[in-house]
């Protein structure tokens, strides 16, 4: 019976692995992460280092708009001058309510290729409205998550980020896919 | 011509005294906010002489000014007769050549010269306008110039002074009535015809080559003993000025949502009213075929207008470096970026590498290789080698408010680099009082 369901489930996967084929994804480049990220997703990003990690993304994308939202104003925009950002690129927003709506309303506007905001959600619908909406807009939400990664499953990549072994201060990291949706150029389909 | 002044001795309404004079007459100028003409002979069909007094005792009464009036032939004359309360302007002082020579206030270069004229006649012993006007006119020439001359043909009446063009502001206003009770408080007819309100006004602004940066939106109510209010006022001033209905209509539906949502209306709306307050230019012109950048900017003044009105202003910004050397004023808030271009300020040869979060400063102790941060102690791997020293005098007020600071107005501050077993990199720094705090972390 299990393997009449996992071959099912097989037949289902190179299913949806022909329509996204079909439909092929965009990627953009990003450090320590060999096939890069696509585009129209929903990453978390968790660890110590994510945040310098995203910098160093946006610094290899320099046209692209970036929306930094907070709930209390911590990113010190010095920082990101310092490590190569263009601060006109960057429009920062301090959202202590109505952040799920304000969100997609950012998403949905398709002015701003990244959108980073800290994971404060717990719907599943929200982040399935989060999901279709950066695949309209073809925007990448990157979420700030917490210790630990949220078990949902709009979210098609989970990425931990820790800084490299022994150096104080650098931009090398070591990134663990915890989670990856759409992870090879090639097949379209995928899950670490 | 007939013209009569009136002279106010304190600053009054002048756009609003004059709007309300122009049912007496179409030709209206003033002088700043003390001075008002009105020439009124022109209009001698209409009503008499007697009759125009009368009505203009009723307007002041009503926005309860009191001035002085007096009528003249021109503009100067009838200012200084109703200024130095006289009959014939020969009786008048010196003084009153600076008005009849500059009846607007406009030339203060000229003023000049006629005070310098006036006081050298006040010592020749000609002390009123029918002395000066006794003066040889070749005389004046070679010893005053050209300026005596104006002064001379003014006081003789022989020069008129060509009207400064004043016409009402335009409003632009719409209204809509609702004579027979179709709705009580709910927002969505409310909206659907602000749609059609706002459709027509940025219409009448885009052929003004405007664009709308303050709106106020009013809503008539029937009242009651629980609404006592006759309307509702909404005032908009936008982050952006708009020119869209689709923008603007987002952001007042914004407002009333939140309006209606804490205090409902309760009785029925009798009308509704939508009126520009002030106005911004806009260029109407053919659209760029080569790219979409006024578009987009277009677009993001929108949605950051929107998001201002969401969760109130300074929460949506730009950011722009500052030279200050202090992290946390290091950098300012840009609500209007109007261009991508803002001034960079190249920093990073000049300062070690900020961390990415900074905090409020935290207190936190320091002792046998543990940072305690809330009496929670971490185990330091790291340390950084070199500290960077921030100090500022009494002339620069810190806006930490440090305990066991030796001098109110002034830091002084060791940032040190710290990494904690689990990884993370703080920033913290060492006052002369060797207290240590935590100011930011890398993340």
């Amino acid at each position: 019976m299990s393997a009449q369901k996992s071959e099912r489930l097989q037949k289902l996967k190179l299913l949806i692995g022909q329509v996204a084929q079909s439909h092929p994804r965009d990627y953009i480049t990003a450090p320590n992460v060999p096939n890069g990220i696509a585009r129209g997703i929903v990453v978390e990003l968790l660890g110590p280092c994510r945040t310098e990690w995203l910098i160093q993304v946006l610094k290899l994308h320099p046209e692209h708009r970036t929306f930094w939202a907070e709930t209390e104003q911590r990113i010190l925009p010095t920082s990101l001058h310092q490590r190569g950002l263009d601060l006109s690129k960057i429009t920062f927003g301090v959202l202590d309510k109505n952040q799920a709506t304000t969100l997609r309303r950012i998403i949905q506007s398709q002015l701003y290729q990244f959108v980073i905001a800290p994971n404060t959600f717990d719907e599943i619908k929200i982040f399935q409205a989060f999901q279709l909406f950066t695949e309209k807009s073809n925007a990448i939400l990157f979420l700030m998550g917490g210790k630990n990664p949220t078990n949902a499953w709009p979210i098609s990549t989970q990425l931990e980020i820790s800084k490299g072994r022994g150096v104080f201060l650098t931009n090398e990291f070591n990134v663990e896919v915890i989670k990856q949706k759409h992870s090879t150029q090639d097949s379209g389909f995928g899950e670490i | 011509m007939k013209v009569a002044c009136l002279w106010f001795s304190r600053p009054v309404p002048m756009q609003q005294l004059a709007e309300n004079c122009l049912r007496l007459s179409p030709q209206i100028c003033f002088r700043g906010e003390e001075a008002l003409f009105i020439e009124y002979e022109k209009c001698k069909k209409i009503y008499s002489e007697e009759g125009f007094f009368v009505r203009l005792q009723v307007i002041l009464r009503r926005m309860k000014l009191s001035g002085r009036v007096a009528v003249g032939s021109d503009v100067p004359d009838s200012l200084v007769l109703a200024k130095y309360m006289g009959h014939s302007v020969d009786q008048l002082p010196l003084e009153a050549l600076l008005d009849l020579a500059d009846p607007f206030n406009k030339d203060p270069i000229a003023r000049g010269y006629i005070h310098k004229m006036n006081s050298a006649f006040c010592d020749l012993g000609i002390k009123d306008i029918a002395g000066f006007k006794k003066v040889p006119l070749s005389d004046l020439i070679s010893r005053f110039g050209a300026i005596a001359v104006l002064c001379h043909q003014r006081a003789r009446g022989e020069f008129t002074v060509a009207w400064p063009r004043w016409k009402p502001e335009e409003i632009i206003f719409e209204r809509t009535d609702f004579p027979y009770f179709e709705f009580y408080g709910e927002l969505s007819p409310i909206l659907f015809e602000l749609k059609k309100q706002l459709d027509l006004i940025f219409q009448r602004l885009w052929a003004r080559e405007l664009k709308a940066q303050t709106l106020q939106v009013r809503i008539y109510c029937e009242t009651n003993s629980l609404n006592p209010e006759p309307f509702k006022n909404f005032d908009f001033d936008f982050l952006f000025a708009q020119n869209t209905t689709k923008g603007a209509l987002n952001i007042i539906k914004e407002r009333l949502a939140k309006d209606f949502e804490k205090s409902p209306i309760l009785t029925p709306i009798e009308a509704l009213s939508t009126q520009v307050i002030a106005t911004a230019p806009h260029i109407t012109g053919q659209k760029n075929f080569f790219h979409n950048q006024e578009e987009t900017a277009e677009k993001i003044h929108i949605l950051l207008s929107q998001l201002n009105e969401v969760h109130g202003k300074e929460k949506i910004f730009h950011a722009a470096l500052t030279e200050d050397r202090r992290p946390e004023r290091s950098w300012q808030k840009i609500i209007h970026q109007t261009d991508n271009k803002l001034k960079t300020i190249q920093i990073n040869e000049k300062i070690p590498p900020r961390p990415t979060y900074l905090i409020r400063p935290e207190k936190i102790e320091v002792r046998a290789g543990f940072i305690f941060i809330r009496r929670k102690p971490f185990r330091i791997s790291k340390w950084s080698e070199n500290f960077e020293r921030i100090t500022g005098g009494w002339a620069e007020e810190s806006n930490l408010n440090l305990e066991n600071q030796h001098l109110q107005n002034s830091f002084d501050r060791n940032y040190y680099q710290v990494e904690l077993e689990t990884g993370t990199v703080l920033t913290i720094f060492q006052t002369p009082a060797q207290s240590y705090y935590l100011h930011g972390y890398f993340g």
